[in-house]
């Protein structure tokens, strides 16, 4: 008996967490996405007002943001300033597939962030502003799509998880 | 080798290489690794590398042209040279701009763009035209990088010419053809004055360059990549005339230098300058003062006095030679007698 109450209890514990597991997924997705956004408004007053090379703007910005997108800045900009002369689309796609968590991020999101290392840098200033305005455009579609997912689905796992725990608690008693 | 490298470069070679390096660090991997293996007298002479897409890559090495064969050999045969691919081109303007168009969209425009080290990148593709002025440079399709001189030394002689006494210096003006070292000679005049000299018993004095197109300086990030001394300021890519004015306001420089004059905002500027009590140090293309007098701007300052000193240059015997050194009664007194002439 005392072994199938801690049975139970275990089991329990486990499956309440895997709920919360899950429902803290799509939660870290709406924060990562806004720390993406966060990042850009970054990047932009770097690139934008501040005219530095995109080595020096990455570097700055991924010291002041929150999130992967800080490592993935860092390592683009470490791997820029090794002077290889691959394509900063290929660099930025590089990092985003080696940094960003897929179980966190929906493929639609990493798509986007992948993509912003096609255009970055090249063309002027004003077309630079224009490309980071549509980047956070597309990022704050996201953000919406995330955030309500999240308000759907989290404390239903939470309650899920739970639920499941006590109703094999009860078989098993 | 290093010996033999010495007698050519003097105690210099180590900085040779240093610049060498810097210069080609915008240059392909696979073209960089085949030139850091030219022999190493080849590699510090290097003084210009051109790419043009589909031709073959040419080198300037103690002014001696040559093609890049695909072993990584010096060659004079065309057939056996290197060819440069498009990647090459684009490669090498995204190293030269550091993924950075934005952050360069005046150089571009102006032709060129000054990386580390203070050397020169020309490009050239298909120019973009708005309201009759260079937009930007596309489809770059010719990339020529210069490797940046520095001639510590050279001014001597016009140092002689233009210091007055510890603290004095003539507004003077450098007339040189084009590629007869003006640049080179303007620079070294800085750093002797802005350091002072013991030789020419002039102190040192506080100097401010108004580098427009980044010649003087050869400004990266807003760094002087040239040595100007230290007693010298430089507000890099300013025009001249409006970068006067401010240089004067903000830093209250004894001298003020600027390249190339010719503009009639520069005239209004140079009297300004005068006219606040700092001293002008600049430069005009041209090949005498009959020449540059024929220049309504030039001619109008030479005609009010602004300059007391005027250096000619030529590249006879070699470049940066001194052909001349006029006083400004010199000068007038040669116009009023070409006048009389005519």
């Amino acid at each position: 008996m005392l072994v199938r109450v801690i049975l139970g209890i275990v089991i329990m514990i486990s499956t309440s967490l895997i709920g919360f597991i899950k429902a803290m997924q799509y939660e870290t997705r709406v924060k990562e996405i806004d720390n993406v956004i966060d990042s850009i408004n970054v990047l932009e007053t770097e690139v934008v007002y501040y005219q530095n090379t995109l080595p020096r703007a990455l570097k700055r910005s991924g010291e002041r943001s929150k999130g992967v997108i800080s490592r993935i800045y860092e390592d683009v900009a470490v791997t820029i300033d090794a002077k290889e002369g691959e394509t900063l689309e290929s660099i930025w796609g590089m990092n985003v597939n080696l940094h960003l968590d897929r179980d966190v991020l929906g493929t639609d999101d990493i798509e986007i962030i992948a993509d912003f290392g096609r255009e970055l840098g090249l063309g002027s200033t004003k077309e630079q502003s224009k490309y980071f305005d549509y980047m956070k455009h597309l990022l704050k579609q996201q953000r919406k799509i995330a955030y309500d997912e999240m308000l759907k689905n989290s404390g239903l796992y939470r309650k899920l998880g739970v639920l499941l725990g006590i109703s094999i608690f009860v078989i098993i008693i | 080798m290093v010996t033999k490298d010495k007698e050519i470069y003097g105690n210099n070679i180590d900085n040779h290489i240093r610049k060498s390096n810097e210069m080609l660090n915008i240059i392909p991997r696979e073209i960089r690794k085949k030139i850091l293996n030219l022999p190493r007298g080849a590699l510090v002479g290097i003084e210009e590398i051109r790419l043009r897409v589909n031709k073959p890559l040419m080198l300037t090495i103690n002014n001696q042209e040559s093609y890049l064969n695909k072993s990584g050999y010096p060659t004079k045969i065309v057939s056996n040279a290197l060819i440069v691919t498009e990647t090459d081109i684009k490669t090498c303007f995204r190293l030269a701009t550091e993924y950075s168009t934005y952050a360069l969209e005046e150089e571009i425009k102006n032709g060129f763009i000054t990386i580390k080290g203070g050397h020169r990148v020309g490009i050239c593709g298909k120019s973009v035209i708005q309201s009759g002025e260079i937009k930007t440079i596309k489809n770059i399709s010719s990339i020529n990088v210069r490797m940046a001189k520095e001639v510590l030394g050279c001014s001597s002689k016009a140092l002689d010419a233009i210091i007055v006494d510890e603290d004095t210096v003539h507004n003077t003006l450098i007339i040189s053809p084009p590629q007869c070292g003006k640049t080179t000679l303007l620079r070294d005049i800085v750093r002797v004055l802005s350091n002072g000299s013991l030789k020419h018993g002039f102190k040192g004095c506080k100097i401010s360059v108004v580098d427009e197109r980044s010649e003087i300086g050869a400004c990266y990030n807003g760094v002087p990549q040239n040595d100007l001394g230290l007693r010298t300021d430089v507000l890099d890519g300013c025009p001249k005339a409006l970068g006067m004015m401010t240089m004067i306001r903000s830093m209250s420089p004894s001298i003020v230098v600027t390249d190339e004059i010719g503009r009639d905002e520069d005239k209004y500027a140079l009297k300004e300058a005068i006219s606040a009590g700092v001293t002008i140090l600049t430069t005009v293309h041209g090949y005498s003062v009959a020449d540059i007098m024929r220049r309504g701007v030039i001619s109008e300052l030479i005609r009010d006095g602004v300059f007391s000193k005027f250096i000619i240059l030529s590249n006879k015997p070699r470049v940066g030679s001194i052909r001349e050194v006029l006083d400004i009664e010199d000068v007038l007194r040669s116009v009023k007698e070409s006048s009389y002439a005519s």
